[in-house]
């Protein structure tokens, strides 16, 4: 039995030493929503919008182009739980926020687990969806998952190899990909670069069509999300800062390819739902069509967000 | 607790820990340690249901001790029909009636009467297939005095309940599990580290093999308009690798978790996709339910005694039987029904036994024959299994019929799946390795066996694959029955 067990525990101790050493690591690396939460508690005292929402959001709204000082803390992924959770917190440190900009897009109503980003939430925001309490010790095996653990550590190494050589700045995090390398995150927000022709391929599009169509036959989601939805108006109320409930834009292939039935009724739900509380809803669906301006059909890249942050700016003036 | 979780990775050192540290002085201390860890293990899934599990062994238990007082005939038939009526009638009630509601109101209906049945909202108990088909064969055995009743309640309780196998089998017999729980059992490394070898491969075949061919057969079979016969193809030879993967791993981890508490369970798997005929497959794919039907089903119909149109009968109504234990749902039957007819002309023309030793023993490679042997049964397997796979028999004639058009002729649709490469790198490197290894009781047990080095690093590799290249996680299939 003796032997049993030492022998196991040196067949194992490769594996305690890295699952020790990636507990360490994933404590201390640098996150985008470290990088986003920490952004926004320094420029707390100037913040007058924020701006909450999924990807759509996160790639499409610059706020360097709104002219209030502006802060994007939507994300990729993002429910309206987490917009909602992530408002609660930081609301009372903000004392100069005076608008709102929530994005609500096609799926947004019937889409809340988001499964590992719970987890992130927790460790970078502190906001606690109930997650399980083995994923609040291990961030290694159960937080981030092995898969993601190395690709961060990947990332790592990769940036320090290139810091060595080169002196321009890279992003001390690892983003999604699509963005560059060297860009640098503004006020919360950081863009897609140029077009992925491969992303507008007929099947590409309908399969990510499919995703968002599949998420539409929750129905119990969207009673959680409209409860949800509700909870955020009404503490925005509260605070009297004014609300601007939006859809992003989407490219016209992918508009072409999901039900409109569904989008109007939740257009009319929203609409009713906001005559009680200080908030507007503006639909940008099919604001912009130039293909050129988006990354892949449903996220807008750099430039469209610079178009789309004007188009905004001027709507919530 | 799934097998594949964190949870079942802090829980099974704890459990041994106690097996061997703690309870290891006295048989009725490890036993204990047993029933009680198997009671957690399913009361962390639901712990409503436990109640459900402790009446099924109660009910057995007693039904036995008085089948075994029992002064006359039909005394002891009496307790035996109570005990059978009230086992496949929990399986009824949970597994079957909103099958059988919902069936006959469509019937009804077809021929203009309306009818509205009561179905029942209730989850289907985890495992209830499994522990019900072990205290069914184990009334079975005392009602035909194959075996003694056992008086010790705590040793009956852990033969049905056995966290290992409890919730996906493999269907154990008294006869063979019942007499390890009462004996003594020491500590055995060889057969510890055995275990934890086949605990790995299990862990590899359902983690790495069968979650990440799920996902691709998904693709497919949640959207078949969308793709090519070709691409459906792909579909279903990925489902066919997936439902092995998921259950013969689920399998594997059971048998290795089970040796490492001194126990051996019945073998599940005998590598099937290298079967030369289906009657071979059928010996080799879930061993301990096609013995269990053979036993309990096959044998007292009759078996083969009655000639060939016995024969033929007892088949189709085993096929029939067992596809419809899988599920609740016209596909199994149907999935049961077509491998009743695959299997139909070994039985007419009595070459079912053809097969019988492993495929080219000994020898690296199969012969040519045995190769497109392999190659026509397994193919046969595919098709089958868009049976078993789609939501309904429409939807699977739909796959078929998509399937058999011109596009099956075209290059598959491969970009809708990501990393396709290295999973098809993965499948090359799983069915060598269980090529390579066919003539063991599963594929790495005996693997480069006189290199330790060579062993060592086979296995870091296993474990670098498991944490690198998991799939998303999906419950295991066989869950659901």
């Amino acid at each position: 039995m003796k032997k049993f067990l030492i022998k196991l525990f040196i067949f194992l101790s490769p594996f305690i030493l890295v699952s020790i050493f990636f507990e360490i690591y994933l404590r201390t690396v640098n996150t985008h929503y470290k990088e986003k939460i920490n952004g926004l508690y320094k420029n707390k005292d100037k913040v007058e919008v924020l701006i909450l929402g999924n990807s759509h959001a996160n790639y499409g709204i610059n706020p360097a182009y709104i002219s209030m000082e502006s802060y994007n803390m939507a994300m990729v992924n993002q429910p309206l739980l987490h917009d909602y959770l992530i408002l609660e917190k930081v609301i009372n440190s903000l004392p100069n926020l005076k608008k709102a900009i929530i994005s609500i897009d096609y799926h947004t109503l019937y889409f809340s687990d988001d499964g590992i980003r719970n987890n992130w939430v927790y460790y970078d925001y502190g906001i606690d969806t109930n997650i399980e309490y083995a994923t609040k010790l291990s961030r290694f095996w159960l937080g981030y998952t092995p898969k993601v653990a190395f690709s961060m550590l990947k990332y790592d190494i990769k940036r320090s190899i290139y810091n060595l050589k080169n002196e321009k700045p890279t992003l001390n995090f690892k983003a999604e990909n699509g963005v560059s390398f060297t860009d640098t995150i503004h006020n919360g927000w950081l863009g897609y670069t140029g077009t992925n022709p491969k992303k507008f391929n007929d099947n590409v599009v309908k399969s990510r069509a499919d995703v968002f169509n599949q998420n539409i036959t929750r129905k119990d989601e969207r009673v959680k999300n409209l409860k949800v939805f509700k909870s955020m108006l009404e503490l925005l109320k509260k605070k009297n800062i004014k609300t601007y409930v939006i859809t992003m834009p989407c490219h016209p292939k992918f508009r072409a390819m999901i039900d409109e039935n569904v989008r109007q009724k939740d257009i009319f739900e929203i609409e009713k739902i906001i005559k009680d509380y200080n908030a507007v809803y503006i639909d940008f669906f099919d604001n912009i069509n130039q293909q050129k301006l988006y990354y892949d059909c449903d996220h807008l890249n750099k430039q469209g967000a610079v178009i789309f942050s004007n188009l905004l700016n001027i709507s919530i003036q | 607790m799934l097998f594949n979780s964190i949870n079942f990775f802090i829980f099974l050192p704890i459990v041994f820990l106690l097996y061997w540290f703690v309870t290891n002085k006295k048989l009725v201390f490890q036993n204990g340690l047993l029933l009680v860890s198997s009671f957690f293990f399913y009361a962390c899934w639901d712990w409503r249901f436990l109640f459900l599990l402790m009446f099924s062994i109660l009910l057995d238990y007693i039904t036995g001790i008085k089948m075994g007082e029992a002064k006359n005939k039909p005394e002891k038939k009496f307790w035996f029909w109570l005990s059978i009526i009230v086992n496949v009638g929990f399986l009824g009630v949970f597994k079957y009636y909103n099958f059988f509601a919902e069936s006959l109101a469509e019937s009804l209906s077809a021929i203009g009467l309306q009818t509205n049945f009561w179905t029942l909202k209730v989850i289907l108990p985890v495992g209830i297939s499994f522990y019900t088909f072990h205290g069914l064969s184990y009334v079975i055995d005392i009602y035909y005095d194959k075996i003694k009743p056992e008086k010790n309640f705590i040793d009956y309780a852990v033969f049905v309940s056995f966290f290992p196998l409890l919730v996906a089998g493999p269907i154990e017999r008294a006869t063979h599990l019942l007499p390890q729980i009462k004996k003594e059992r020491k500590f055995d490394y060889d057969q510890a580290v055995n275990g934890l070898r086949q605990i790995l491969w299990g862990l590899f075949k359902k983690v790495v093999i069968a979650d990440n061919c799920a996902h691709f057969a998904n693709i497919f079979f949640e959207n078949p308009a969308q793709y090519s016969g070709s691409s459906l193809v792909l579909g279903a030879l990925f489902f066919t690798f997936q439902i092995y993967g998921d259950f013969s791993g689920y399998s594997d981890i059971a048998l290795g978790t089970a040796r490492l508490f001194g126990i051996d369970l019945l073998r599940n798997f005998a590598f099937p996709y290298f079967s030369r005929d289906i009657a071979e497959f059928w010996r080799r794919w879930h061993i301990s339910l096609s013995s269990w039907f053979k036993d309990y089903l096959y044998i007292p119909l009759g078996g083969s005694k009655g000639g060939t149109w016995m024969r033929v009968r007892n088949t189709f109504i085993i096929f029939l039987v067992s596809g419809f234990w899988h599920g609740a749902n016209w596909t199994f039957i149907v999935w049961g029904l077509l491998n009743a007819l695959y299997i139909m002309p070994s039985i007419i023309f009595n070459t079912h036994r053809n097969n019988m030793e492993i495929v080219a023993k000994g020898r690296v490679f199969p012969s040519v024959k045995e190769f497109l042997s392999i190659l026509f049964t397994f193919g046969l397997t595919v098709f089958a299994w868009i049976f078993f796979r789609a939501e309904s028999i429409s939807a699977a004639l739909d796959y078929i019929k998509r399937i058999f058009s011109k596009t099956l002729f075209t290059l598959p649709n491969i970009k809708v799946l990501a990393d396709f490469e290295i999973i098809v790198c993965l499948l090359i490197f799983f069915i060598s390795i269980e090529w390579l290894g066919r003539e063991n009781r599963y594929a790495i047990e005996k693997i480069f066996s006189k290199s330790k080095w060579i062993r060592y690093s086979f296995y870091y590799i296993i474990i670098l694959a498991i944490i690198i290249l998991t799939g998303k996680s999906q419950e295991f299939i066989y869950f659901q029955f």
